[in-house]
């Protein structure tokens, strides 16, 4: 038997492709032969490890075969999933509704649009995950059986992040003295990163002015312009950093020193990023959106009013208060045991037994 | 509803602090600034602050028909007068030798000769043994003991809000608060605003490069500039461009200048540590006033030497 997966794109560093990856190796463990295929492909080290899609097609007619698709936005290659014969099973790691990019880009609003409504499209596979309760619970309000549902969280790849080195310059402005305020993620319209901003503008220009707030990830930029502007009226100068999309050493390093990772998101599937600050002992603040609540588990801060001066109020309380700051960190860190290699390993085991029998 | 580790927590505390901070002024400017969302238009964007200064100086130059001699109250002694008068030699030969032609270079020598005017008065150095003494001499706290005082006075004798540019301390800054007068206070230093905001007032961050812009004087009645020991020539003559064109009519500007001249020159050190401080000349800087269009008038409270300058129209 092989096992194939599919996946719209595959990077090195996003949480669909790591997933597919951490699936990968399990299965390569077990003797398996597996293979992963990609619509697009994102750099040198993911063209070694993924294959273009097209290259499945040969596999499609054997019946013994598995095929997990990857679901995370519209591509075409979703067809392969309704024409194989292979035993099939499809992994939903959500799609960001089609309204919060309206504003800025329709075509990205439509490629959104579509990826939902071809979800009742896939009630041909055998199983259906959600990579959280969150995801599992949309799948069968699309019309997918949900006897046939589960869910398989993501094994986030935190040491990927773990090395030695840094980033010498972030370093550098990180260790100065302020308090680093970082998100993590895609600036992106469902990130709300405007009201992450806001938050911050608060907290700096009232409470703690010696703090600043650093953004990382790849820009969006209709979006991102408007952002300017505010931080711009804000006057915010260089106390807000946007660092685009950067390497494993770099985001590292933000990691490290950051005080508090915070996110304002509305929407959220999964949310890797506040595991990854789980693991370097940053208190996580986050807007209780999607599966965020979820993810967080019995660790961190999770708020359900976006109230600025309240959670500015709070933020300092735990800055300056290291018995609570401690106490969320151990939280966290026990929260983190849930997300370990061997829950992994189990759960996806004992789904592919099920799958077997 | 927070929830903190998953279990719900008791907002009161923090309610009471937000409430606190809203109460000392500052929450309503920044609730707005808030509220208002991406929708605003990006503001006008304006020049750096060389080039407003440069500017400033050209039409003050063609205006005045170019004379940069010191004036006569000043003078200067030791070590740091012999580089004061070449400086100066070589600003007046410059305006006399034509160099209008090349007004930007020579404005910045003139706005480098200005700063180092003021140096050049620092011109007694300390021995290594009273490192320690001067930095304590030079240090806010102390400039704000004498500040608190001072600030009592000048609340009785004027009328209107103000606006501080250096924070004057925080016994003196509750004081304004306390009097309901306080319109604005800001200061270039992160760790003084940062000590402000612990003590749940309102005090906002303002660049040096930026104080030339500050748009925030329309409503103000009294502009009250302390530690002018940490502003260099640029931004004070920046402080004084914005004040002659935002303050509106009968308003006031007062500059804080601390002790007696001789006294500070006795003090007077290259200041270890954190940059140079600039010791200015209570006449020239009057003088700087009066170009401005304020009437100055020299004051002496508790020991503390002022200016006043009245705009009339």
């Amino acid at each position: 038997m092989r096992v194939h997966q599919i996946l719209a794109h595959f990077g090195m560093g996003d949480a669909v492709s790591n997933q597919a990856l951490a699936i990968h190796r399990v299965l390569q463990g077990w003797d398996l032969e597996c293979h992963i295929y990609a619509r697009s492909r994102d750099g040198e080290m993911a063209s070694r490890l993924a294959l273009p899609d097209t290259e499945y097609q040969k596999y499609r007619k054997n019946r013994e075969d598995l095929l997990i698709y990857h679901h995370s936005i519209y591509c075409e290659n979703y067809r392969e999933f309704l024409i194989s014969r292979n035993r099939k099973v499809l992994i939903y790691h959500n799609i960001t509704p089609a309204e919060f990019f309206e504003p800025y880009d329709q075509e990205v609003a439509d490629q959104c649009r579509k990826g939902r409504e071809i979800l009742p499209l896939f009630a041909e596979g055998e199983l259906f995950l959600g990579v959280s309760e969150y995801n599992r619970r949309e799948l069968v309000e699309a019309g997918l059986p949900e006897d046939r549902s589960e869910v398989l969280p993501i094994l986030p790849d935190l040491q990927r992040l773990r090395g030695e080195k840094s980033d010498p310059w972030l370093k550098r402005i990180f260790m100065d003295g302020k308090t680093n305020l970082l998100f993590v993620g895609r600036v992106m319209p469902n990130k709300r990163v405007e009201d992450l901003i806001c938050l911050f503008h608060y907290y700096h220009r009232v409470i703690n002015v010696k703090s600043r707030l650093v953004i990382a990830g790849g820009l969006f930029y209709p979006y991102v312009s408007r952002l300017h502007a505010l931080a711009c009226q804000l006057d915010l100068g260089d106390n807000l950093l946007f660092l685009g999309k950067i390497g494993d050493i770099s985001l590292g390093t933000c990691y490290r020193h950051a005080d508090f990772y915070l996110s304002m998101s509305e929407h959220e599937g999964f949310c890797v990023p506040l595991l990854e600050a789980f693991s370097f002992g940053v208190p996580v603040f986050a807007y209780s959106a999607g599966a965020v609540p979820e993810t967080m588990g019995q660790a961190g801060v999770v708020f359900e009013e976006k109230d600025y001066p309240l959670l500015s109020e709070l933020l300092e309380n735990v800055r300056s208060d290291r018995l609570i700051r401690e106490r969320i960190i151990n939280a966290q860190n026990l929260r983190l045991e849930d997300f370990s290699e061997e829950s992994f390993n189990e759960k996806l085991s004992s789904l592919f037994w099920r799958l077997l029998k | 509803m927070i929830r903190l580790n998953g279990r719900e927590i008791n907002l009161e505390s923090y309610r009471v602090k937000v409430e606190r901070r809203r109460l000392r002024g500052i929450f309503a400017q920044v609730a707005e600034e808030v509220g208002a969302g991406i929708e605003r238009p990006i503001r006008e964007v304006g020049m750096g602050g060389f080039a407003e200064l440069s500017n400033s100086l050209r039409e003050a130059m063609a205006l005045h028909g170019v004379r940069l001699e010191p004036p006569d109250g000043y003078r200067s002694e030791g070590m740091g007068g012999v580089r004061l008068g070449k400086m100066r030699k070589k600003l007046i030969s410059g305006v006399c030798g034509g160099y209008l032609q090349k007004q930007e270079s020579f404005n910045g020598m003139v706005s480098r000769g200005l700063d180092a005017a003021s140096r050049a008065s620092q011109h007694i150095f300390m021995e290594r043994g009273s490192i320690e003494h001067a930095s304590w001499f030079f240090s806010r706290s102390r400039r704000e003991a004498i500040y608190e005082g001072v600030m009592l006075r000048i609340l009785e004798a004027t009328r209107g809000n103000l606006v501080f540019i250096g924070l004057p301390g925080i016994g003196a800054y509750e004081k304004v608060l306390e009097k309901g007068r306080l319109l604005e206070g800001m200061d270039w230093n992160e760790n003084e605003v940062f000590r402000y905001q612990s003590s749940y007032l309102p005090a906002s961050l303002v660049r040096l490069a930026d104080l030339a812009f500050l748009r925030k004087l329309d409503d103000c009645q009294v502009l009250m500039v302390c530690h002018l020991e940490e502003l260099g020539c640029e931004h004070l003559c920046g402080i004084l461009k914005m004040a002659e064109r935002r303050l509106p009519p009968q308003s006031e500007l007062w500059l804080c200048l601390g002790e007696e001249e001789a006294e500070v020159k006795k003090e007077c050190v290259r200041f270890p540590g954190d940059g140079d401080v600039n010791i200015w000349n209570e006449a020239f800087l009057a003088w700087l006033m009066e170009e401005r269009g304020f009437q100055v008038e020299k004051i002496k409270v508790d020991g503390c030497r002022l200016l006043r300058g009245r705009r009339e129209w």
